[in-house]
């Protein structure tokens, strides 16, 4: 399906059938393998085909082009001259030219054409029809191949194919089997016209006469042949023969001009070299990819587009799945370590979640409350004595000192005057623990031995964090007393 | 070998199966890899909160080693009555070797609050300003702590009489388990 180097040419003579199987080199052709295979004088092909099938059984047809060829007895090939059009257009006109010049209905025939580029821009077209069952019989035959064909010609155009230098300028060429001989007529490369002589073994007497009789109308045409080219079963001296009834120079074609030979099998071979004209050409015309009119079925060229789509896509579908295989493999290395990594980092997670660290108390957030409370000057009393003793006015004497913590500080005492008790509300006042400081009362005591004034100073202390005191701030919300001084 | 349409057809859709798996099976990775990162990255952020949730667990640890020096660690059924024998003896080491006399001593009510007990203990003495100083620097240096809670100072009578003082001094209690223990000895 893929990568055709081989080609495999299969001409069904009168006599044989020949086959000859070429590869592609750079020097031009190597052959790989030639056969000839003898028909009965009954021409059943039955024989043939099973040495066919052996033979390519044996050597592996099976990736191998395949052409066949129809004989031009039973072909029809017509010329025409088309104008310059687009292909789908050319397709139309050739096919009502087919339609024209063909006597049978052209359901009945499988018919083909090739186009060659002439002068101004037209087309010479090149039409050959066939009987459908004629083509039907020969495909049938090929088949025990086990191969489809790509290419099925008509003889003479194949054989044409085998030269590989054709003569300049116009010239005739005769591809002579036992029966019939064909005529074909070629300016350069273009075909101009063809028939079929049924002319006998070139050898028999008569032959060159009745070849030349056909070529007559021809040479005394407007392009009448100035050479003729020899094919098929003809050797030196029907060469001679039929160069003195044309008239014109003759000479020997030789279809293994461009073919190497590294396995020395034509000089093994039991047959002319000539006679391989038709086969080398079909071979030559499937490896070169231009094998003319072709007269295959359309529904087994058909098949072949859809065989060669579905091995395109089959090998598209396979290159992406090869191409395919490393991404999906990084994707899998990457998803693994990602899995790994993920796993690790859980296992992690787990090993601190349960690692053995007992929970601290409950009570400790509290605790820890309680325990900065008690550091906060307002809970010092040690202080707050210390600083009452020294910043107390002299003439002042305290008598009783009550102190709630977080609450109040309540002092009493004597003081020789009022401005001694004004200052110790002052002093009291200006402790940093205390809120708020109230005179509660200032009176004089009438007393023989001792005369002053009698007083009491309520302090509000700022509250503790305590937790455990939770009446810590009640007393901040009570109204404020005014203080009344008796003098 | 030939290769038959037939099989050409069969090769091709076993192909495009074989595609589609792949495309298939690589679309999965790549959600799955994609799905993965994500639950890497939030792994990661609960394991940085799992690393900060222990390192402010053995903070608090270390905290709660230096706290339990100050306050003890005992079961929620603790109560005055086991109390009580600690926070005597704590109380005449307050006083020993001082002038001070303890005249009478008297356990207040439990404070429970937030897990932790409060154990009142109200003292009445006679000593002098020395002592009483004494004593408040004693109480602010004790371990496990007291708190000074309610301080009543009253001169005497005559003026070489010593000082009366009502002092009220608290020792606490971290309990673990539900509050509401304590009570009366």
């Amino acid at each position: 399906m893929f990568g055709f180097t081989t080609a495999l040419g299969v001409d069904v003579g009168d006599d044989a059938v020949r086959i000859v199987r070429l590869r592609a080199s750079r020097a031009g052709f190597e052959l790989l393998d030639v056969q000839r295979l003898p028909l009965p004088e009954d021409h059943d092909l039955t024989g043939a085909a099973q040495a066919l099938s052996a033979l390519a059984r044996e050597r592996g047809a099976s990736r191998t082009r395949l052409a066949g060829a129809l004989p031009a007895s039973g072909c029809a090939l017509k010329i025409a001259d088309l104008p310059p059009a687009r292909p789908a257009e050319l397709a139309l006109v050739a096919k009502f030219e087919a339609e024209s010049q063909f006597p049978l209905p052209l359901h009945e025939l499988v018919w083909g054409y090739a186009l060659s580029p002439s002068p101004a821009g037209r087309f010479h077209a090149v039409i050959a029809g066939a009987r459908r069952t004629q083509v039907d019989e020969r495909l049938a035959f090929l088949q025990h191949t086990g191969v489809m064909p790509t290419a099925m010609l008509p003889a003479p155009l194949a054989a044409a194919a085998a030269l590989a230098t054709p003569p300049t300028g116009v010239y005739l060429l005769v591809v002579a089997g036992t029966e019939w001989t064909d005529l074909v007529l070629y300016d350069g490369a273009r075909l101009l016209a063809s028939r079929s002589v049924l002319a006998g073994l070139p050898q028999r007497t008569g032959w060159a006469e009745r070849v030349a009789r056909e070529a007559l109308h021809w040479s005394t045409g407007q392009e009448h042949p100035h050479t003729a080219v020899l094919l098929g079963m003809v050797t030196a001296r029907e060469q001679d023969a039929l160069c003195q009834t044309l008239a014109i120079p003759a000479c020997l074609g030789d279809p293994w001009q461009d073919v190497t030979d590294p396995q020395r099998q034509l000089p093994a071979l039991d047959d002319l070299p000539a006679a391989f004209a038709t086969a080398v050409g079909l071979a030559k015309s499937a490896l070169q990819r231009h094998p003319g009119p072709n007269l295959l079925p359309s529904r087994v060229v058909d098949g072949q587009g859809q065989q060669r789509k579905s091995g395109w896509v089959l090998a598209a579908l396979l290159a992406a799945t090869v191409l395919l295989v490393p991404v999906l493999r990084g994707e899998q290395q990457q998803l693994q370590a990602a899995r790994a990594m993920l796993h690790g980092v859980q296992q992690q997670e787990h090993r601190i979640k349960h690692v053995a660290t007992p929970a601290p108390s409950s009570a400790l957030p509290a605790a820890q409350r309680a325990m900065t409370a008690l550091q906060q000057p307002e809970n010092r009393t040690l202080e707050m004595l210390r600083v009452l003793s020294v910043k107390m006015p002299k003439e002042l004497m305290l008598t009783d000192l009550t102190y709630e913590r977080g609450k109040t500080l309540t002092v009493r005492g004597r003081a020789d005057s009022t401005r001694a008790v004004a200052e110790a509300l002052q002093t009291v006042s200006a402790l940093a623990v205390v809120e708020h400081a109230t005179l509660d009362y200032s009176t004089l005591a009438r007393e023989k031995m001792a005369h002053g004034y009698d007083f009491q100073i309520t302090c509000t202390l700022t509250p503790t964090e305590d937790p455990t005191l939770s009446t810590g701030r009640e007393k901040k919300s009570a109204p404020a007393r005014t203080g009344t001084v008796v003098l | 070998m030939k290769i038959r349409p037939q099989m050409l057809v069969g090769m091709t859709i076993l192909a495009g199966v074989l595609l589609g798996g792949m495309v298939a099976t690589c679309g999965y990775q790549y959600l799955a890899i994609a799905a993965t990162e994500r639950d890497i990255a939030e792994q990661r952020a609960a394991l940085a909160t799992a690393k900060r949730r222990t390192a402010e667990l053995v903070a608090l640890q270390v905290k709660s080693a230096a706290l339990v020096k100050q306050m003890a660690h005992h079961p929620a059924s603790w109560s005055w009555s086991a109390q009580l024998p600690q926070m005597v003896a704590q109380v005449s080491a307050l006083t020993a070797g001082s002038h001070a006399e303890i005249d009478a001593l008297q356990p207040a009510p439990v404070a429970v609050n937030a897990q932790l007990a409060r154990f009142p203990l109200r003292l009445t003495l006679h000593t002098d300003i020395d002592s009483l100083v004494t004593i408040l620097r004693r109480v602010r240096q004790s371990a496990p702590v007291l708190a000074v809670d309610q301080l009543a100072i009253r001169v005497g009578a005559k003026p070489d009489d010593p000082l009366q003082v009502q002092l009220t001094v608290s020792s606490y209690v971290m309990l673990e388990g539900h509050a509401g223990a304590g009570g009366k000895p």
